[in-house]
Formats: structure tokens, sequence, C-alpha cells
């Protein structure tokens, strides 16, 4: 199994721990697994379409920044569901963007904010449906990434992750 | 990019789901928050009736819950800027309100 598929299923077994009252460290790393399980198949992704070379795709797969591929999700979101909005990216893309698409980027913003909250911020309490809520997200938008991850659009996702598209 | 989430703002934002999406929603709670940048955002909280379907993580749960989500983001993309966060918990498990008596 993948590193992507092993981290979502260590988040479900994390959001699934102790059945009465679970313990907040048990359902903030499952919020945590659950976006790197995404983060690194779309980056697993991405290192594949831009470097044939096995030697070369784990460096390419190390040069991803997380806040730049938020950004690029972001803006995907962005550019659907307010087409008149003349984002830089919206001459790229191929319309309609694909709801499969936005959903996996809407996933990936949403969960690395959730993300932070879990690994930073003390005075938050995670609850086990909203945990769950979030590990599901991460499963669904797995099974997405799978149907669009050859998509034009998903490319040009991948390349502006990869910064080699942007805004100059 | 900032904007205030008067009264008015944040009763539309949290009216209720078309019935093909909003099964199972209680209600919808709306407010204004900084992000981990800082950045001014919205944040929805979708509080479920209680369902044996939320007991534990599923593709299944995950489809239902990103109709949801995609419903509120789009409704959130005509009224205000940004991206909105969304995320879900179940009535029995927000705190509960202590009544005041007159």
């Amino acid at each position: 199994m993948s590193l992507a598929a092993d981290l979502l299923d260590q988040a479900k077994h994390l959001a699934a721990r102790e059945s009465g009252r679970p313990r907040q460290a048990s359902l903030r790393r499952a919020v945590s697994a659950a976006y790197y399980s995404l983060f690194h198949l779309i980056v697993d992704d991405a290192a594949s379409f831009l470097a044939r070379s096995s030697r070369l795709r784990p460096v390419v797969a190390r040069s991803f920044e997380h806040k730049v591929i938020r950004k690029a999700a972001a803006a995907i979101g962005d550019v659907a569901r307010r087409p008149s909005s003349n984002h830089w990216m919206q001459p790229l893309l191929d319309v309609p963007i694909s709801a499969e698409l936005v959903e996996v980027c809407d996933t990936f913003v949403n969960l690395q904010e959730h993300r932070h909250r879990a690994d930073y911020d003390g005075t938050m309490r995670f609850t086990r449906v909203q945990t769950n809520g979030l590990v599901s997200d991460a499963f669904w938008a797995h099974t997405r990434w799978r149907t669009e991850r050859t998509s034009h659009n998903a490319r040009v996702f991948v390349l502006a992750s990869a910064q080699l598209l942007g805004s100059r | 990019m900032s904007y205030v989430l008067t009264k008015d703002l944040a009763g539309k934002l949290k009216q209720p789901l078309p019935p093909e999406v909003g099964k199972g929603v209680s209600r919808i709670l709306v407010g204004i928050a900084p992000d981990h940048e800082g950045v001014d955002s919205l944040f929805f909280r979708v509080v479920l009736k209680d369902d044996p379907g939320t007991a534990t993580p599923s593709k299944k749960l995950g489809q239902r819950l990103q109709r949801i989500a995609a419903e509120l983001r789009r409704r959130a993309a005509s009224m205000v800027p940004g991206f909105a966060y969304v995320d879900f918990v179940l009535e029995s498990e927000l705190p509960r309100q202590r009544h005041k008596t007159a």
C-alpha cells in the first residue's frame, strides 16, 4: 500500500479509538493523518507526472510546499464558484471545472486548516463526529482524485502546486 | 478583503439547505475567524441530527458531507470573498446551554 493509503487507514483507526470518550490526542492525530494522506496522494501523483525517473521522483515530491498547494487548490475552487473573477488561472483551465476536482481541492484547503488547528490550537476541542467527518472527506477525496488525476484541469492544479505556473 | 458578518448576512448564509442536500441537518452555525494564515474567513459548523451513519469514517459519509459543504461554499461565494471552511458535529456533541430562570 502507498503512504497515502496507509495514512488514510491510520486516520480511520485513530478516529475510532476509545469508543466511549475519545482522547483528544487520538482525534487530533486522526485529522492530521487524514490531511497528510491527501497531501501525499496529490504530491506522489504530481511527482510521477513531472519526473519519469524513479531517482528524481522523491526529490521532486519533496519540493512541494503545503502553502503553495493550498493556494492552487483554493484558486481552482474560486474559479469554479466565481467564473467572473478574472483569476490568472482562469484562461488555463477547461470550463466547467468538474465538481470532482473542486471537491478534492476544497477538501485539501479545509483539511489543511483543521490540521493546523488539530496540531497547534490547544483551545479547540475536537468531537468524534467532527473528526469522522473530516476523515470521511479525505476518503471521498481519494476516490475523486483517482478519477480526476489525469484530467487537464488536474494537471493545471499540479503544475500550479509545483510553482511552474503563476501570476508573474 | 475583510467584511462584517451582519445579522442579515448570517441569516442568509444559515438558511436551510435544499431538502435533497440537507437531509439530516439540524441547523447551521456560521462565524468569522482568522485562518492559520491570519486571513479572516468564514467558518460553517453544520449540526447534524444524531445518526448512526456518522459513527465511523467512510466514503459514503464523505460523499454526503461533501454535498452539504459544496452547497454552503456555493452559497457563501455569492455573498462573501474567500474560502469557506466547513465542519460537522452532532447535536448531542454540542455543549449544553444553560437555561436562565427568570
